[in-house]
């Protein structure tokens, strides 16, 4: 019950904001109280709190809690220094049903109703892919993303379709379960913008506005990619079948998108395709975390997707800051601006120690994991070379920062505080400490009126300042989630449940020892099983994973053979920060 | 063999069929939307009234959505036209057939089914009919189209191999109709604003094919807030030269109503 509040301040308000439209000044406002609004709804979320409806169910859990309010969060803080620079009167409601398809997506159990809901999601960004005037160019971006969306849906459904019912008679066991984890992988691999399945992404950076960029290609794919995680951690990890082509080529994928996602990244010089191909090199990582077929992956992965969303929406917010203070996004034109912006220098400082990290962190170390469980040895080293490489990036922006300031940089807003009109100075008449006082009081009432006629304007001349501020706050935010803090390890450990069997599926089989059942069936945003360690207590060590939905093959001559019994292997939370 | 569902079935390749190889823009809808009201009630055992009452209204509110945007005349003055089938209708009906005959044999696709074989045929049918337009579409309002009968053509799979779905899951292929349908109106006004026309040209493709730097045509105006954008008429657009431009229909205040060279 408790994830009907979010959801229903989400869908409300992303619906009564687009069709206010019309009037721009109201839609956003009413975005933003929305965003807010659903940012309190969130931290109401309860783990193991279960509603049945319409047959299916929807239960919250530690991790949706998180995911939502850091996505809200994020979103508000884009939403709101959007403000001041370029964006779009449909964002905020864009925004607010994205972050709401997303939260959808991972409180249901069932991963068949889930991709739907994911896929419904990703539609939302086509309100805001088309840029005003209409061009064909943005028009084109649109149907690409329309594709995408679709094929990645088509995918999915079919995946979680396939495996979501006896088994026992299965033909052909590994090529089918190969067959359903790549289809899933791939829809992923679509929905994030991986290379080689960019081109839909490129190109999304540039039509859509920089504030919606962090649901477009981050929280909304990141919800997806969760959910695939969950599934196939239920449905085929459990199995331990020999997909070593299947595995193969989603590592591929991924390692393709941690290193040329870097390299274009560096390449750019268009602020918004950094940030684009950022997020295609992090998400190249968390695809990793689908190659892996381990529970060992569960963990770091759900981590890192946390992470890596949270810190790309500190850059984007970054950008936005920038492109709303200078007027440009050509990091060639931006010579100069750390000097001039002290606050967003600070920041993106932030935001590049939270996304590259150190050893202890938890960014570094989940990402270090991925990349040890899928590709070990030298090769792994590479990779996290690779993945590490927007340290570059980040260098490579800071070092513009200082140099002598451009024209459009001397022209831009600073962050230096003014006020738009001086405040009169009333000199002191009054003899008598009774007349002082009431000149006081009088002086402090007529200060105030001459300070609330200015507001507005002052605003306004400090948007610069406010912004930096806001992106300040977001990119503190982000390290802490990259730190370990708020819980994040703890709740991306705790094990996905299965959805509750129907009438006509066979009861789960093989439960590995030592799991435990949480007080209801929760979704892929994961559940709180009896071990999880308290709120801000020490990690515990999770309980093993996964009682497979779909039930282990019959038949001595099956390759196909279901986890042995006892302790497995089980990821190790990292230390809270 | 289930002579309701196989009925339904045929009506529901027939609607694809039309959808993706007929050449007037509401003919396509047409199709579309029997493919909409029929999808639904291919399961075994059928859905509840409620459900099948929330498909209903989805497809016809996805088809209004769809056809607001068409609304209007074409460049030759008639009704807006879509490129249509290259291949022509046989082709496609055929190799929707064949399609079909593929879902019939393979129903369960290697494991016991749960749902009715006619919902994998019907299925596969839609697919296979949704892959022209997806791959090799210029022309928005059916790729726009191919979009909807691929996840259309996939839950129907879904029904066949896994059963009749939840009353959530009806819920929430209602909202992914009426979303689709919202995307393909905001995309086909987009283009007819943009050009008069459904189809886009090669040109905007290629300024897109290399993204080393931003294309100039999807940067936005900046210094202001999003408040202020679209208030604006376009200027010198690609078709604004062109009568098809006159009276635009505009689903979105973004996409303003272009009043032609003439003004009217």
């Amino acid at each position: 019950v408790s994830v009907l509040p979010f959801l229903a301040i989400a869908f409300g308000a992303a619906a009564v904001s687009l069709l206010a439209r019309a009037n721009g000044a109201v839609s956003s406002a009413i975005g933003i109280a929305g965003l807010a609004g659903a940012a309190i709804a969130a931290t109401t979320i309860r783990a193991g709190d279960t509603l049945t409806i319409g047959g299916s169910q929807l239960a919250g859990s530690d991790y949706l809690r998180l995911f939502a309010l850091l996505a809200t969060v994020a979103g508000l803080v884009l939403a709101v220094v959007g403000l001041a620079t370029t964006t779009h009167r449909h964002a905020p409601g864009v925004l607010l049903a994205g972050i709401g398809a997303a939260a959808l997506a991972l409180a249901l159990p069932d991963a068949r109703l889930a991709v739907m809901v994911a896929t419904a999601g990703g539609l939302t960004g086509i309100l805001v892919t088309i840029v005003s005037p209409a061009t064909p160019a943005s028009v084109i971006v649109a149907v690409r993303e329309l594709r995408a969306v679709a094929i990645a849906g088509l995918l999915s459904i079919l995946a979680a379709a396939w495996l979501a019912r006896p088994l026992d008679a299965l033909a052909a066991q590994p090529e089918v379960f190969g067959l359903a984890y790549l289809g899933f992988a791939a829809a992923v691999a679509i929905r994030f913008g991986a290379i080689p399945f960019h081109f839909w992404a490129a190109r999304l950076a540039d039509a859509a506005p920089e504030v919606t960029l962090p649901v477009l290609l981050a929280w909304g794919p990141a919800a997806f990619a969760v959910v695939a995680l969950a599934w196939t951690d239920q449905s085929v990890s459990p199995l331990l079948l020999p997909l070593t082509i299947e595995r193969g080529l989603v590592i591929l994928v991924g390692v393709a998108s941690i290193l040329l996602g870097s390299l274009a990244a560096w390449i750019q010089d268009d602020l918004e395709h950094v940030v684009g191909y950022t997020i295609v090199a992090d998400a190249g990582v968390a695809i990793l975390g689908l190659a892996v077929l381990s529970e060992d992956a569960w963990g770091p992965a759900r981590s890192w997707i946390l992470v890596f969303a949270m810190v790309r929406s500190a850059f984007a917010g970054w950008v936005v800051a920038v492109h709303g203070a200078y007027g440009t996004r050509r990091i060639g034109e931006l010579r100069g601006w750390a000097m001039r912006t002290p606050l967003l220098a600070l920041g993106l400082i932030i935001v590049a120690a939270a996304g590259i990290g150190w050893p202890g962190l938890l960014a570094w170390d989940s990402r270090l994991r991925l990349i040890q469980l899928t590709v070990p040895g030298p090769i792994g080293l590479l990779i996290l070379l690779g993945a590490v490489a927007p340290i570059a990036i980040y260098a490579r922006l800071l070092a513009v920062g200082v140099g002598p300031p451009t024209d459009h940089v001397t022209a831009g807003h600073s962050e230096r505080p003014n006020w738009p009109a001086p405040l009169p100075s009333r000199p002191m008449r009054g003899r008598g400490g009774t007349e002082r006082a009431f000149e006081r009081t009088s002086h402090a009432l007529g200060g105030s009126l001459d300070l609330l006629w200015t507001v507005p304007a002052g605003l306004r001349s400090n948007r610069s300042l406010i912004a930096g501020v806001l992106v300040l706050a977001l990119a503190g935010l982000s390290f802490v989630v990259a730190a370990g803090g708020l819980g994040v390890p703890v709740a991306a450990a705790i094990p996905a449940q299965s959805a509750e069997p129907t009438g006509s599926e066979p009861p789960a089989s093989e439960a590995p020892s030592g799991s435990e059942t949480p007080a209801g069936s929760e979704g892929p945003g994961a559940t709180a099983p009896v071990s999880a360690a308290p709120s801000g207590g020490p990690p515990v060590e999770p309980s093993p994973s996964a009682v497979p939905s779909a039930p282990a093959p019959a038949g001595a001559s099956s390759p196909v053979t279901s986890r042995p019994p006892g302790p497995a292997p089980s990821f190790q939370p990292l230390p809270t920060f | 063999v289930n002579l309701a569902l196989a009925a339904i079935t045929a009506v529901v390749v027939g609607g694809a069929i039309v959808a993706v190889t007929a050449r007037d823009a509401r003919a396509t809808l047409l199709g579309l939307l029997v493919v909409l009201l029929g999808a639904p009630l291919l399961a075994d055992p059928l859905p509840g009234p409620l459900p099948i009452a929330a498909r209903m209204v989805a497809a016809f509110l996805a088809a209004q959505l769809i056809a607001a945007a068409i609304r209007g005349e074409g460049a030759a003055g008639e009704g807006v036209a879509t490129s249509g089938s290259r291949l022509g209708w046989p082709v496609d009906a055929l190799a929707a057939v064949a399609a079909a005959i593929v879902g019939y044999g393979t129903h369960g696709l290697g494991a016991v089914p749960e749902g009715p074989v006619w919902a994998q045929v019907a299925g596969f049918a839609v697919g296979a009919l949704a892959v022209g337009p997806i791959v090799s579409g210029r022309d928005v309002l059916r790729l726009g189209i191919g979009s909807m009968l691929l996840l259309v053509g996939g839950s129907l799979v879904r029904v066949g191999l896994a059963g009749t779905p939840s009353e959530l899951e009806q819920l929430i292929m209602s909202g992914l109709v009426i979303g689709l349908g919202g995307a393909i109106a905001v995309i086909v006004a987009g283009s007819r604003a943009a050009t008069g026309r459904l189809e886009i040209g090669g040109e905007a493709a290629r300024s897109l094919a290399f993204d080393s730097a931003a294309a100039r045509d999807l940067l936005r105006p900046v210094g202001g807030t999003s408040i202020h954008l679209g208030r604006s008429r376009p200027t010198g657009d690609a078709g604004g030269s062109s009568g098809a431009a006159r009276r635009r229909p505009s689903l979105d205040p973004d996409l303003p109503i272009d009043p032609g060279p003439d003004g009217q």
